[in-house]
């Protein structure tokens, strides 16, 4: 099991205003971080499972180009 | 007879309809009136289209006097979940985002339908943009369950589920992303259908999550389902993710004989954490299964308590996706749960996402080795008896939960896998609430999974409970 940080208000209001570009203010940050912190421990635990030779299930699929005859 | 007429079933109605005793005019009143009666007090449809339903109900009706009969949907209404695109009339998700907005042109889902001859009566509450399993959060407000109006009608197709439970339409579409369909079905006694991913276009329905996203119809019996199913089913080339395979005659497959079929029962994850009143009655269920000559055994899927896990991953990252342009401008206009979900969904990790999208094939092999020893696997349909509206805690034989994970815990597995699966009403908890059987199969064969369900409700009446409203 990977060793993650607990993630902070700070953390979410860089990320919320850097990354995505939605400024949070610290209020709603707090009630965030306080919501996120089991979510993002749900998900890391994801990484315990034997996923070494799986691929992601998304496929990309090129687009064909419908042919004109004549 | 026209009290009758709104407690019935597609079939029930097909056939009068067929036979020439009643007309789709004489239906499409009765269901009418039934929702001016009705609707305020369970906040099921928040748009009408009973003009537009009048004058198709009497398209349907001079075609059939004139030999002209389409099929067992000619002339029978219904009310299509407002994520469903309808041309020239309001689809806003349940958010005041779309609240004027106005499409062009059907979703494809519409279109079939309407093609088949059904009768449009209006559009159906939804959670907002469908983010949501219990239906409290939408611009309209809250859906009533008929059965008791204090509870949740689960979501996020909740207008779908109080609008076919409660007699104001024989069937309903739905949409199902972590069980959409199944959790609205099972809390309001219906039985709710989601198909195999890509069995069924999405095409003009309002994503939440594209890799997880399922359509699908809320009915009164496994047999309405699959008529709807044979009508909708196929190739669409608007939806990337459809599969192009030919549809089975669904209907023809319900026969009712499930002796010697292997149904799998997976204890471990789906019943552990249920509570004690909803165990007992799918136990009942699945001894009735026993009675019907299937050969019942129990098995293991090792991973799928991981399913919440991945689940969240994926739709915090799809969904925060998709209404990214909508959270730069007008955050505002979101309700305050489904707008902290989608704020949320900014701090997930592409890694998080893509370890979640590997998740998903690991479990799809462990259900595909279950499924490989059994036809079909069955489970109490969700955890938990419809909550009171407003709870954000659920007691599960003595330990507090959230309500969201405790309610999308059975139906998500099948999301994640893309597997169809069903839920059945199974009988009534102290609580007076309904409780739920789900069935499960393999990629595909819907017909197995309906035809069991369809073998359930032939030997109870469960399904034919009304509630008194």
């Amino acid at each position: 099991m990977p060793n993650r940080s607990p993630i902070t208000v700070e953390t979410v209001m860089a990320v919320a205003r850097e990354n995505a570009g939605h400024p949070l203010d610290p209020e709603r940050a707090a009630a965030y971080t306080e919501a996120l912190e089991p979510i993002l421990g749900m998900i890391d635990a994801i990484r315990s499972l034997p996923l070494k030779d799986i691929e992601p299930a998304p496929v990309f699929r090129p687009i064909e180009v419908a042919r004109h005859d004549g | 007879m026209t009290d009758d007429l709104t407690r019935m079933d597609v079939v029930e109605l097909g056939d009068l309809i067929a036979a020439r005793t009643v007309s789709p005019v004489e239906v499409t009143d009765a269901f009418l009136a039934r929702i001016d009666a009705v609707n305020e007090s369970l906040n099921a449809f928040v748009t009408m289209t009973a003009d537009a339903a009048r004058a198709a109900a009497q398209a349907a009706e001079a075609e059939i006097m004139a030999g002209n009969y389409r099929g067992a949907l000619h002339g029978i209404p219904l009310g299509h979940k407002d994520l469903y695109a309808t041309a020239g009339v309001r689809t806003t998700g349940g958010s005041r985002v779309l609240a004027d907005n106005v499409p062009t042109e059907d979703s494809t889902v519409v279109r079939r339908l309407a093609d088949a001859g059904t009768v449009t009566l209006g559009k159906l509450n939804t959670h907002e943009f469908a983010y949501g399993p219990t239906n409290e959060h939408s611009m309209f407000g809250p859906t009533r369950n008929p059965w008791n109006a204090d509870r949740i009608t689960g979501g996020s197709s909740g207008g779908s589920g109080a609008a076919v439970a409660a007699g104001l339409i024989p069937i309903a579409t739905g949409s199902d992303t972590g069980g959409s369909i199944r959790m609205p079905a099972a809390c309001c006694g219906l039985t709710g259908l989601k198909p195999t991913y890509g069995r069924v276009s999405r095409a003009g329905i309002l994503p939440l999550c594209w890799s997880m996203d399922h359509a699908g119809p809320l009915t009164r019996s496994a047999m309405d389902a699959a008529i709807f199913l044979g009508v909708v089913a196929g190739h669409d080339p608007r939806d990337a993710a459809c599969a192009d395979r030919p549809v089975p005659d669904y209907r023809a497959a319900l026969t009712g004989d499930i002796k010697g079929l292997k149904v799998g029962v997976v204890r471990r994850y789906f019943y552990d954490q249920a509570q004690g009143q909803v165990v007992a009655l799918v136990d009942a269920a699945v001894a009735e299964l026993t009675a019907l000559g299937a050969d019942v055994v129990e098995i293991e899927v090792p991973y799928i308590e991981f399913s919440g896990s991945g689940a969240m991953a994926i739709y915090a990252a799809e969904a925060t996706a998709y209404h990214d342009d909508t959270l730069d401008d007008r955050a505002d206009l979101y309700t305050e749960q489904v707008r902290a979900f989608l704020d949320i969904g900014d701090q997930i990790l592409a890694k998080d996402y893509l370890h979640a999208q590997r998740y998903r094939t690991l479990l799809g092999q462990s259900m595909a080795t279950a499924l490989s020893q059994v036809d079909v696997l069955v489970s109490p349909g969700i955890a938990i008896t419809a909550t009171p509206i407003g709870d954000e805690m659920v007691d599960i034989n003595g330990t507090e939960e959230a309500i969201f994970g405790a309610i999308l815990r059975n139906t998500e597995p099948f999301d994640l896998t893309g597997l169809p699966a069903v839920v059945v009403p199974c009988g009534f908890a102290p609580d007076g609430m309904p409780a739920s059987l789900q069935i499960a199969g393999r990629a595909f064969d819907e017909a197995t999974v309906l035809n069991v369900a369809h073998a359930y409700q032939q030997a109870t009446d469960w399904h034919r409970h009304r509630p008194e409203i």
